[in-house]
């Protein structure tokens, strides 16, 4: 459903931030993007939401259920965004408005794509938030982001990239933020909710335990390029490029000797140049 | 101590909106019925502030010259705001280049004094409480535009406002839904602050004849009128005068007391 081919992004006069970056996702496929700050994948995923400024170049092709994105008017890229593919952030603290009530923010979705009657998208902002794994959806819809724990916000940002069922859904480090615990507990509600939406998920992250929870498939992004790909198995016991040799070792110190220096990613960048 | 400085700005403030609220229903003389006491009497029974040189009662004078200094202060702030506003969250999704150019502009208009706008105006329109507000008005939208954009800015970085774009929000929907609210204080503070300059300003045009025409009680006009009598009844200047300072002092409280209590870093400070 999700075809990119040769996708490149530039800021200014700077090297590109992705370069020639190609994808395939099918209906219902979870894809995890692993990669260092930097590395191009929050880039790749706000190219593909038509959401980067600008001033950013981006060529190449990324086609949405046959549709081509790239080059579409900030108006028709409206239209689909929060309907057709939408995005769940990283920064639950910052992501809900803090004059709006969580009810509200997540019908504003709704509205615009859906139904415009406040009652109804009332209901279907109660069952979404219950989704996601509130006992109280009433009483956390009438919440204002500062009246909310982390997961709970988390869990907002969830539902309103939800509500509207979405085929494609972006998730940027959305456990980034959390504590391990809180994360689990949301990791468990993603994977509920894209599981009964039927959504597809691209699941960007530099943590690789947490994508082999969530994905069958992953990419390793290293500057801007897809440097390894292969099904999660494959990536965390065979891993083929050195740096995603690297970043499974550092993610695998439950197999170290007690005593042994840490492995780093460099360790096995070295070696192989 | 900020919050002293906002509970005494807001007591002067409604102090003056209840006079004027007052003079509309009760004043203890006729604010405007010339010769209905004697001429320049001192302060005593039952003039309390004694009267002016046309035996009006000053202390009714002074009520209800709290009506045009806030209707001035309304009117004045209220198109500054009503076209600042607006201007200011349009020029903040303008592209850099534009919105310097725009801003460069806004700047040279900042730069421009509201009383000789104000003079300029009365000059061709003739003087007028109307002709005061206007020039105010028209006079303060630059600050209110600089406030907003500079707010907007800030508040587009965020990241609900990325959030909601990746919803499919149109930009109009934006910036009435979730920039406006997230600016709403700054514009308060500006409000508050440009009320008190208003006040300052009309009383100075009313003092100079360009205001408030000699029928309407005004605080600038009184003084106006009182100067040539300074000498020998100088109290007649105290009074306008002190009202003048404390409407101006109040709303200028109001205006930093608010700032401070909603800007939470200065508030871990204080």
């Amino acid at each position: 459903m999700l075809a990119i081919r040769g996708l490149t992004v530039a800021f200014g006069r700077r090297p590109p931030a992705v370069r020639d970056v190609s994808l395939d996702l099918d209906a219902g496929q979870r894809l995890g993007i692993i990669g260092e700050s930097g590395s191009g994948k929050t880039a790749t995923a706000l190219a593909i939401m038509g959401l980067l400024p600008e001033y950013a170049r981006v060529t190449g092709s990324i086609r949405l259920d046959g549709t081509e994105l790239v080059g579409l008017s900030d108006r028709e890229m409206s239209g689909l965004r929060g309907d057709a593919l939408s995005m769940v952030f990283q920064e639950p603290m910052t992501a809900l408005d803090p004059t709006m009530t969580a009810g509200r923010q997540v019908a504003e979705a709704f509205r615009l794509h859906r139904d415009r009657d406040v009652g109804r998208a009332r209901t279907a902002v109660i069952d979404m938030l219950a989704a996601v794994g509130f006992d109280d959806p009433d009483r956390i819809a009438d919440s204002y982001p500062h009246q909310l724990s982390g997961g709970q916000r988390q869990r907002v940002v969830t539902a309103m990239a939800l509500v509207n069922r979405p085929g494609l859904v972006i998730c940027d480090e959305p456990t980034t933020a959390l504590d391990v615990t809180v994360q689990a507990t949301v990791l468990r509600v993603l994977d509920e909710v894209l599981d009964a939406a039927g959504a597809s998920c691209l699941f960007i992250s530099h943590d690789l335990a947490v994508v082999s929870q969530l994905c069958s498939s992953v990419v390793v992004m290293l500057d801007g390029e897809i440097v390894e790909r292969g099904t999660t198995e494959q990536v965390f016991h065979r891993p083929q490029h050195p740096y995603a040799a690297g970043l499974v070792a550092t993610a695998r110190l439950d197999l170290l000797e007690p005593g042994t220096r840490l492995p780093t990613v460099a360790d096995h960048l070295r070696g192989a140049s | 101590m900020k919050r002293a400085e906002l509970w005494v700005g807001g007591a002067l403030v409604a102090t003056v909106v209840a006079m004027a609220l007052l003079s509309f229903v009760w004043t203890p003389f006729d604010p405007t019925a010339v010769g209905s006491g004697t001429r320049l009497a001192a302060p005593g029974w039952p003039h309390l502030l004694g009267t002016d040189h046309m035996g009006i009662d000053t202390f009714s004078r002074i009520l209800a010259g709290a009506r045009s200094a806030l209707y001035v202060g309304i009117i004045a702030v209220g198109i500054a705001a009503l076209v600042g506003v607006p201007l200011g969250l349009a020029t903040a999704w303008l592209p850099r280049w534009a919105s310097e150019i725009v801003m460069r502009g806004i700047d040279v208009a900042y730069a421009f004094p509201a009383l000789l706008l104000a003079i300029l105006l009365a000059g061709v329109f003739g003087g007028s409480t109307e002709t005061a507000m206007i020039a105010i008005g028209v006079a303060t939208i630059p600050a209110f535009i600089r406030v907003t954009r500079a707010g907007a800015l800030s508040v587009l970085s965020a990241d609900y406002v990325l959030a909601a774009r990746a919803s499919g929000t149109p930009v109009p929907a934006i910036a009435a839904r979730h920039v406006l609210p997230n600016v709403a204080h700054l514009i308060g503070v500006q409000a508050s602050v440009s009320f008190a300059m208003a006040i300052l300003a009309e009383a100075a045009l009313s003092y100079l004849g360009l205001g408030t025409p000699p029928t309407v009680p005004s605080w600038g006009r009184m003084l106006g009128d009182a100067q040539t009598y300074l000498v020998s009844h100088p109290l007649q200047a105290v009074w306008p005068g002190l009202a003048i300072a404390a409407a101006v002092l109040g709303f200028n409280m109001v205006g930093d007391g608010l700032r401070d209590f909603l800007d939470p870093k200065l508030r871990e400070v204080a």
